[in-house]
């Protein structure tokens, strides 16, 4: 019985008490008992420079103890697709969330609580919760939404900028996040599911949220300003926590470009739950940031990458709202 | 400052090799553990994020004649690559076309080079059309 370490690409560690006489497929099953997002089916091994085979003994790779051997999730494996996405093909739209899907995300992306597909398209969700909430019945039914919405601020620059402007320049859609916004028992649902909305929501408050709401010209210019900065849209909690007065003076003029007012009325980004809320504290406290300092670390991870042009990738993190993966798609998909 | 003869510096390589480097992108580990001049090695490269390579697992040898470090190590791919520094039909890493081969100094390793390889699937052949994963030369 030997111990082995075994790392993955996605920072998960782990280690292993194995016989040397046991096959690579043992060793696969022991690391997926100890690493459930590496099912074994999926598993690639890699020691010293060689793919372990399944059929192999252990010893025949000379492995020992505290050796390190790598698990790399294989292509093949089947993506996770979000539970709510369904009940979306019943709604008029449903043609909207079906634009062309981000590439594939690497294994990294797979972060906690959004599985990729989630944070991928989280009008799937929203849709779902839309249908059933203009239908309505707000109650249980604008659960799922809220769910796509948690996506979204898990990662708030991985829908597709695409799919974006074609949301926004879908009348059905603007309409039915109006007739949805405008319901307020979906918003009592909404801050209910929410501690940290709940904490921001004085009566003054969810008036004007209401009042927003139900004006589609209002609606999209907020969308729109949703699609440019995902990441300055998450500041809108903090904006309106501090200052609600401030937030109604810049609801009057949703056009007033700036990061932080833009946010400040953006209920819709609202309901990035926790992780969003984090987020959008450290954004409150900068907002006057350049852009530069503020994605510097996106642009250093992108030009690690070999993505050698600036400014192109300067442009992709703001309009994904700084998500690499998202800004890195962007540039794939609108090659110069 | 005294140099590291050749068998101290392959084990200190060896030693690094199995306690894994980094994430594990680049890998490499003795071919023949019983062979005492420790001349010919694996090593596997993960094709980089967002190019063609994505998810890729390309499997090379290189060999570490006597006067290594002193000299760079030959390199192979053996799974199929189209890339500009390897040979199209030999899969042979041309030192001409990777600047860390050109340009040997004794203090890069085994490890220097296999990532200095993946850069370049990052970056001169991140797009470049890719023979069937699993073919090799």
């Amino acid at each position: 019985m030997v111990q082995i370490n075994i790392r993955s690409s996605s920072e998960a560690k782990t280690t292993v008490d194995i016989d040397l006489d046991s096959s690579v497929t043992d060793l696969k099953a022991a690391i997926a008992a100890k690493l459930p997002q590496y099912p074994a089916d999926q598993q690639r091994l890699i020691f010293s420079g060689r793919v372990l085979k399944d059929e192999d003994i252990l010893s025949s790779y000379k492995i020992a103890e505290g050796n390190t051997v790598h698990v790399i999730k294989s292509a093949s494996a089947p993506r996770a697709t979000t539970a709510a996405a369904p009940s979306s093909t019943s709604t008029p739209t449903s043609a909207t969330p079906a634009t062309p899907a981000p590439t594939p995300a690497t294994p990294t992306s797979g972060s906690a609580g959004a599985t990729p597909a989630a944070a991928a398209n989280p009008f799937a969700a929203l849709l779902g919760g839309a249908g059933a909430g203009a239908s309505g019945f707000p109650g249980m039914g604008g659960m799922p939404g809220m769910g796509g919405m948690g996506g979204m601020g898990g990662m708030p620059g991985g829908m597709d900028p695409n799919a974006m402007a074609a949301m926004m320049n879908n009348p059905a859609m603007l309409q039915m996040m109006s007739a949805l916004m405008s319901n307020p028992q979906f918003m009592d649902n909404m801050i209910a599911s929410n501690p940290m909305l709940a904490q921001v929501m004085t009566p003054e408050t969810r008036q004007m949220m209401q009042t927003m709401m139900a004006d589609p010209n209002m609606l999209q210019a907020m969308l729109s300003m949703g699609g440019m900065g995902g990441m300055g849209g998450l500041g809108g909690l903090g904006g309106m926590g501090a200052a609600p007065a401030a937030g109604a003076g810049a609801g009057a003029a949703p056009a007033a470009g700036g990061m932080g007012p833009a946010a400040a009325i953006n209920p819709l980004l609202w309901m990035g739950g926790p992780a969003g809320a984090a987020m959008a504290a450290q954004q409150q406290v900068q907002p006057q940031q350049q852009p530069t300092e503020r994605y510097a670390t996106q642009l250093g991870q992108m030009a690690e990458m070999g993505l050698v042009d600036p400014e192109r990738n300067l442009r992709a993190l703001q309009l994904t709202g700084g998500n690499v993966h998202a800004a890195i798609e962007w540039l794939f998909n609108n090659p110069q | 400052m005294a140099k590291v003869p050749r068998n101290f510096r392959l084990l200190e390589e060896l030693e690094k090799g199995e306690k894994g480097i980094g994430d594990g992108t680049i890998s490499y580990g003795l071919a023949n553990p019983d062979d005492i001049f420790m001349s010919d090695w694996n090593g596997t490269i993960l094709g980089p994020p967002h190019s063609v390579h994505e998810n890729r697992i390309y499997s090379l040898t290189l060999h570490c004649d006597q006067n290594y470090p002193d000299s760079a190590p030959i390199v192979k791919f053996i799974s199929k690559v189209n890339l500009p520094c390897v040979h199209a039909s030999t899969g042979r890493v041309e030192p001409s076309k990777l600047d860390c081969l050109a340009r040997w100094s004794r203090n890069y390793t085994m490890e220097t080079v296999l990532s200095e390889i993946r850069r370049e699937m990052a970056t001169s052949g991140r797009k470049l059309p890719q023979p069937p994963e699993g073919s090799t030369f």
